[in-house]
């Protein structure tokens, strides 16, 4: 137990130094990386916490997504690497604030009871009719998730329609006179009609 | 296993996130991976509940952050796309049109 | 209550037929939003102009929608599982939003017209963001209300940057988007903590929850619920968080300032009363004071601020942060008379913006940029100059327009609530607001600029078109109707008032 815990705090630091480097360093690119590294780190808390198939989901959409739209971008545009020329004493109010909110924070969730820690009451001994009949951690998001909050998905879906739609708004240039290709069009034409003999 | 000792770790990310959008003075592509940091941290941070709690909605609500946070990536960047197009850079700098 | 649900022969079906009863409107909606998206691509591709006719149509649908809501059945009920909610006063909030929606929908005609631009996507994206504000406002889940607000936040952000080739706008939708995004990681992380404290994520639940136990008990609720509602302050501008809002209405064009200074508004406070009335009342020590503390500095700041500006859409901006101001300040009263104040404000808002926003599009041939730029207006144009006057008055709260009601109810709310020194800041305050809009006032009637505002007026002719100026002549006749018979704003937020609290 205590080296599960010591890993898991060893993890968890490191995905914090990760996020610094996010933050702190002057390439885009190293930030991207570091990012990536970030949430590589934060799948394996997931994964040390048996919350397995959320690890998974992660590491496929915040890597392979994410990640890489983010790397596309860096690509696309020519960013240049700029020094910070900023003066730090000017945000020393609201860094203030926001210290001692973590403060708070800390303070709040350290001793606060939650009370419930399920895995005492777990027997170590294998009942067989539960585990056959009982569901696993994929069964029963799909069954909380398709059974009680189908319109959840459905908003998601719409979502994610608006993100299509809104990057392609934005994005893509239709000009007025500009040619195109027409396939079809090309398709029906008759060679006989467009070559011309020259005399 | 008592697992609310990394909880410190997660907030901590989230400030991380914060503190990145707010004393980032290079450029803008900074500001939208900070925004993916701050989901990052909240979805850890809600997964963990539904650890403590033993409660799967908020693993729901963790997939689902998880989608918007792929949505808002995807305009950020377009947005981003688009105002390099017009300036020829993405430094913060060049936010100051709209001011007195 | 459900004229055609099917309890007894299909008894398991009967959850998702009643759903579909009370849900008829959005998933009407939904539908109509997918078929105009594929009505644009399959008719874009022919090289025809369908912004017009997608505008149109999306009016229609809206109008639609406003029949079918009008239609539902009655009473308070819980739909989908418990994730939406629906009540009287959501019932009447959202018609409001609708006909708000449906004037939006017109105003930017007029302009995709005047314009010329062809993007059939930007209706689509306003139906798209009014089905977000719907669903925020019927929300009863912390993740039905991120959801809704992400569905309006984001397609705000790409509405504000769809003029691609203006820096400002593209520079207002970057700010725009970097805010949201904060307010949204706010709005993440509060609930995810008030999820980890009690365990629940309705909010239903959470009022059951806080009446039974001490809050002091727990006292991390305090510090999430607080986080949680930064995340509303963010979005309605109030003073902390208020820095975004002059930058996003000067940069973006002016039909999609109309759009961000009336919808969200509506829907917001709506949320915003509803969650403070009826789930965490239990709390009202806790919020009262913070939130009294923030609607003062709102008003104070907004009326202060705009005294200075010189554009019309900074000052409007700005008289925007004190309207956010005096309806926080109406919720904070903590009393029945406060969500009647809030919703009668709210209509009066919605009313002499409508009036403002459409004279400002109609008279967009004349570049009206600084206040300055109104001089003469009067003299050319009088009926617009009248309709000007009329929301400008409303928005200052001056006896015979509708506007008066709404401040008069709030600070009589906040009399009620006996918060004395806050209501004594607001009539100050809006003391200072009347000096800045009748200095506009006397800009339009009373001064000849340099510039002749008139020597566009005759060349182009009028050139409002016919629903523009019937919107325009309508809201601004409401105006000065409302307050000549105003039983029906009386009984129509008295109701919805009723049903928040019962």
């Amino acid at each position: 137990m205590l080296f599960q815990q010591s890993i898991l705090c060893f993890i968890a630091g490191l995905a914090c130094g990760a996020g610094f480097l996010v933050i702190s360093s002057k390439s885009p690119v190293h930030s991207v990386l570091s990012l990536i590294f970030s949430f590589v780190l934060c799948s394996f808390v997931l994964l040390t916490l048996e919350i397995d198939i959320l690890a998974l989901i992660f590491l496929i959409v915040y890597v392979g997504a994410i990640a890489i739209l983010f790397l596309f971008v860096v690509m696309i545009l020519n960013v240049k690497v700029a020094e910070a020329r900023a003066n730090l004493f000017q945000y020393f109010p609201l860094g203030f604030f926001l210290l001692s909110l973590l403060y708070f924070d800390l303070g709040l969730l350290m001793p606060a009871s939650f009370s419930v820690d399920v895995a005492h009451f777990i027997p170590f001994y294998l009942e067989w009719p539960k585990a056959v009949l009982s569901f696993g951690c994929l069964e029963s998001i799909g069954f909380l998730l398709y059974t009680y909050f189908p319109f959840y998905l459905i908003g998601a879906g719409l979502l994610l329609l608006l993100a299509i739609v809104g990057a392609i708004l934005l994005t893509l240039h239709r000009g007025v006179g500009v040619h195109r290709q027409e396939v079809s069009f090309q398709n029906r034409r008759d060679w006989v009609e467009v070559l011309h003999m020259v005399q | 296993m008592d697992s609310r000792f990394i909880l410190p770790a997660i907030i901590f990310l989230f400030f991380i996130g914060i503190g990145g959008i707010i004393l980032n003075r290079r450029n803008l592509l900074l500001m939208l991976i900070s925004v993916e940091l701050i989901l990052l941290a909240v979805n850890i941070q809600l997964s963990l509940f539904a650890l403590i709690l033993d409660d799967l909605i908020g693993v729901i609500i963790a997939l689902l952050v998880l989608t918007v946070a792929a949505a808002e990536s995807a305009i950020g960047l377009a947005l981003l796309v688009v105002h390099y197009r017009i300036r020829g850079s993405i430094s913060t700098d060049l936010l100051r049109l709209l001011k007195n | 209550m459900f004229p055609f649900s099917v309890h007894s022969r299909f008894s398991y079906f009967s959850f998702f037929s009643n759903d579909l009863v009370s849900l008829l409107p959005e998933i009407f909606l939904v539908c109509c939003i997918c078929l105009f998206l594929v009505h644009g691509v399959v008719f874009s591709k022919t090289g025809r102009i369908l912004s017009t006719n997608v505008a149109n149509l999306s009016i229609l649908a809206l109008v639609f929608v406003c029949i079918l809501l009008c239609c539902s059945p009655g009473g308070n009920y819980l739909a989908a599982y418990s994730c939406f909610f629906e009540d009287d006063f959501i019932r009447i909030i959202k018609v409001f939003l609708l006909l708000t929606c449906i004037f939006c929908v017109t105003l930017s005609l007029f302009y995709i017209q005047l314009e010329k631009s062809n993007t059939f996507e930007y209706s689509v994206l306003l139906l798209i963001s009014l089905f977000g504000i719907i669903a925020v406002l019927g929300a009863n889940d912390f993740l039905s209300l991120y959801l809704g607000l992400e569905l309006q936040a984001l397609s705000f952000y790409t509405l504000a940057a769809n003029v691609r080739v203006s820096e400002f706008a593209t520079e207002a939708g970057l700010k725009y988007f970097v805010i949201g995004a904060v307010a949204s990681g706010f709005y993440l992380f509060g609930a995810s903590l008030l999820y980890g404290f009690t365990g629940c994520v309705r909010f239903s639940d959470f009022s059951l929850l806080l009446s039974h136990i001490a809050p002091a008990e727990v006292e991390g609720i305090f510090l999430a619920f607080f986080i949680f509602f930064s995340s509303f302050l963010f979005k309605v501008g109030a003073v902390p968080f208020h820095a975004w809002v002059p930058d996003v209405y000067e940069g973006t064009s002016l039909n999609v300032t109309a759009i961000f200074a009336l919808l969200p508004k509506l829907a917001l406070f709506g949320v915003i009363t509803r969650l403070l009335f009826c789930y965490f009342f239990s709390l009202f020590d806790v919020w009262q004071f913070p939130f009294v503390l923030c609607a003062v500095f709102s008003f104070v700041w907004g009326s202060l601020a705009a005294l200075g500006q010189g554009r019309i859409k900074r000052l409007l901006a700005y008289g925007g942060i004190s309207h956010s101001g005096y309806l926080l300040f109406g919720v904070c009263s903590g009393t029945v008379y406060g969500a009647q104040g809030v919703v009668i404000y709210l209509l009066s808002y919605i009313l002499s913006g409508v009036t403002i926003f459409c004279s400002l599009v109609g008279l967009r041939f004349s570049r009206v940029r600084y206040i300055a730029d109104f001089a003469g207006l009067s003299l050319f144009s009088p009926g617009v100059a009248f309709a000007i006057a009329a929301s400008l008055l409303s928005a200052a709260g001056i006896p015979p327009v509708v506007g008066f009601f709404g401040k008069l109810s709030i600070f009589l709310s906040a009399l009620a609530g006996s918060l004395y020194v806050g209501a004594l800041f607001g009539v100050l305050c809006s003391v200072i607001s009347t000096f800045y809009y009748l200095r506009i006032l006397r800009t339009i009637f009373f001064e000849n600029g340099s510039r002749p505002l008139g020597a566009f007026f005759s060349f182009f002719g009028s050139y409002f078109s016919k629903e523009l100026s019937f919107l325009v002549g309508f809201c601004a006749v409401l105006l000065f109707w409302i307050p000549i018979n105003p039983r029906i704003l009386f009984f129509i937020s008295f109701y919805s008032s009723i049903g928040l609290i019962g």
